[in-house]
């Protein structure tokens, strides 16, 4: 963990946090482009961790503890690691217009619906902080991971095939729209040297 | 494509072509610019009849189901978007090639749209792709199909184990309730004996001392006649004095009669007793309903009298075919769940009437009542609303099949700190033929 935090050092994590801030903006303006409605994606905060580290930390907070279906979109490339988004179902139905659906939505429409958020949302966010970094980045298709589970229960139950990981905690808000998401974004221990490289690249440029 | 060599560029048609995947390039307005051979080969459109049509035109089922969103999606963020078999079994309905062995109707698809972009990173086009999943897609269906049943056997298993448990459970509670019964019995019949000589020995003692008591009266008659100084009559004088001989004999009636009294209530308990064990009566007889309501609160009248004044509403009723000692025990369960359910003193009425073949009998209580949210759960075998290890929380239940077996009813009315008023149909005859198993019974709750 010290040698973790040594590699973040903190003109590392301010330029990672620039990336990330301006990466946002530029999602948010998609996706407003893409549902017509003024998007809201919160600053995130990224902090690397361990998964005991981090279930505490989710445990620890209101929005993780109700019930929600998980999915998550797995990427690749020199940005390697997994987006898990949670979405709290309730609001779903909301959504079939923003997502060009037409008729009666069937609970496939909503898997659907909410793998396809899950992808736009890890992509938008994505997207924007490799091609600052000039990081090639691919995805696989999204999946559910779970229905209707506590947040803290997953982090027991599935992934333990990694040790740290960098974690950024952003929230999707659909203004007049009852809709909200939580994702976090997971990037692997294998991603930590490139990106650092990268970062010290953008550092030296300034 | 332009700047690879002329070789690769035609290895890469070629690939295009042959790979066993629908490869479709739309442009930024769904036309369709490329449609290589596995579509035209399982769409049955030709690459020329399909190359300038748009996608929604050409395949109308597509539109209005989000497709447009996804393409948007990666014309606007560079994002892949996906459709997976699971949630949309196919984009395009192309039959399912395995036609010999059949299966599936239609192939289940996977599709990812990528985008295509120029040197400036614009995103110009986008690439859908097709995939086959219908092998992976029918052996996971088969799977879950599988597993599926799998739970329902498994839930089905558990939900028998638990009406085994309850029943064993019941069985125990109603052997207990036997062995209570025999026990009783047995005890009524050992005090029978004894009961019986004291009580001709008392008649007897009665009537020697009123014979004793009027000998006594003729000597004193004769007192006057005594010489009273003669010197054994002073010693006589004294005796009299010192046993207070007046209230001797006034005592000696009363005691003799409060003993006559106390003994006429131990045969009373002891018939309650054999009354509510029916040990050798287990059987479907014709009963006194009201006989039996009266030996049972005689039976509890300890739990009772200090809680509870008994107020007796009884109408007239036919006799009533029924196990009468079961009919005794949920008359004893109601009776003393009334008892606890009132906090200091009040009242429990008992009603009784004919109603449609049947007799009905109500045990109303002044007590705290029944929650709503636990009213419907009350007859639920374990459930149990008084401290734990006061009540087994089977009792009601036990009521509750007890008057199934009767093919009667059972139903509850509760208003929480007004009382709860329980109400009892039982028809004059189910006896006949009561076949233990199908015995209908209805079971109703509710709260005012």
């Amino acid at each position: 963990m010290i040698k973790l935090n040594e590699k973040f050092n903190e003109d590392r994590r301010d330029a990672l946090q620039e990336v990330v801030n301006i990466a946002m903006g530029q999602a948010g303006d998609s996706m407003a482009k893409l549902f017509d409605t003024f998007v809201e994606l919160s600053i995130p905060k990224f902090h690397v961790s361990n998964i005991d580290q981090l279930r505490e930390s989710l445990a620890g907070k209101e929005e993780y503890r109700e019930k929600m279906t998980v999915l998550r979109q797995p990427f690749s490339g020199e940005l390697e690691g997994e987006g898990i988004t949670l979405f709290n179902t309730s609001g779903t139905h909301e959504l079939a217009t923003l997502m060009g659906y037409e008729g009666e939505i069937t609970l496939n429409n909503e898997r659907e619906m909410i793998l396809d958020v899950c992808s736009i949302l890890v992509g938008a966010c994505l997207n924007g902080i490799a091609s600052q970094l000039d990081m090639s980045v691919s995805y696989t298709a999204p999946s559910v991971v779970v229905a209707n589970t506590g947040i803290a229960d997953f982090f027991t139950a599935g992934s333990t095939n990694w040790s740290y990981a960098l974690v950024m905690e952003i929230r999707l808000t659909l203004e007049q729209h009852s809709f909200s998401s939580n994702m976090l974004l997971f990037l692997a221990e294998d991603s930590f040297e490139p990106l650092i490289q990268r970062l010290d690249i953008l550092l030296d440029e300034l | 494509m332009s700047t690879l060599p002329q070789e690769t560029s035609t290895l890469v048609n070629m690939a295009v072509s042959q790979i066993n995947a629908g490869i479709v390039i739309l442009d930024e307005h769904s036309n369709i610019v490329l449609w290589n051979r596995f579509m035209e080969i399982h769409s049955g459109i030709k690459s020329s009849e399909a190359v300038g049509n748009s996608l929604f035109e050409l395949f109308p089922e597509t539109a209005g189901s989000g497709i447009e969103k996804k393409i948007k999606s990666v014309f606007l963020l560079k994002n892949l978007a996906f459709t997976s078999w699971e949630y949309r079994p196919y984009l395009f309905k192309f039959p399912n090639p395995r036609s010999v062995m059949g299966g599936e109707k239609y192939m289940l698809q996977d599709c990812t749209f990528s985008p295509m972009t120029d040197e400036s990173g614009k995103v110009t086009h986008i690439c859908l792709s097709v995939f086959d999943a219908t092998n992976t897609a029918s052996f996971q269906q088969k799977l879950l199909r599988t597993s599926a049943s799998l739970i329902k056997q498994r839930n089905k298993l558990s939900a028998l184990n638990r009406k085994l448990e309850e029943a064993q459970n019941q069985l125990l509670q109603s052997e207990k309730m036997a062995a209570i019964g025999q026990l009783a019995a047995g005890v009524a019949h050992e005090i029978n004996n004894p009961i019986g000589y004291v009580n001709s020995n008392v008649s007897s003692l009665e009537g020697y001392i009123s014979e004793m008591l009027k000998l006594l009266s003729a000597y004193e008659e004769c007192d006057s006649l005594l010489d009273h100084n003669h010197e054994l009559a002073q010693p006589l004088k004294q005796a009299k004095n010192d046993v207070d001989l007046e209230y001797l004999k006034e005592d000696l009636t009363d005691l003799i009669s409060e003993s006559k009294e106390g003994l006429v209530r131990v045969k009373r308990i002891v018939q309650d007793l054999k009354d509510f064990s029916h040990v050798d009566e287990c059987e479907w007889q014709a009963t006194d309903i009201h006989q039996g309501i009266d030996s049972t609160i005689n039976v509890v009248n300890n739990e009772i009298k200090y809680k509870a004044e008994v107020v007796k509403n009884y109408a007239e009723l036919p006799l009533v075919t029924c196990l009468s000692s079961q009919i005794n025990q949920v008359i004893m369960n109601l009776l003393i769940n009334a008892a606890h359910a009132i906090e200091e003193h009040g009242i429990i009425t008992i009603t009784t009437g004919t109603e449609e073949n049947g007799i009905w009998l109500e045990i109303e209580d002044t007590g705290s009542g029944i929650p709503e949210e636990k009213i419907g759960r009350i007859f639920e075998p374990f459930f149990t609303t008084k401290p734990v290890g006061s009540g087994t929380g089977l009792g009601l239940s036990l009521s509750y099949n007890i008057i199934q077996k009767h093919k009667g009813k059972i139903s509850v009315e509760s208003e929480l700190g007004k009382g709860t008023k329980f109400h009892i149909w039982l028809p004059i005859d189910a006896g006949i033929t009561h076949d233990l198993d199908t015995g209908a019974s209805t079971i109703q709750a509710k709260t005012n």
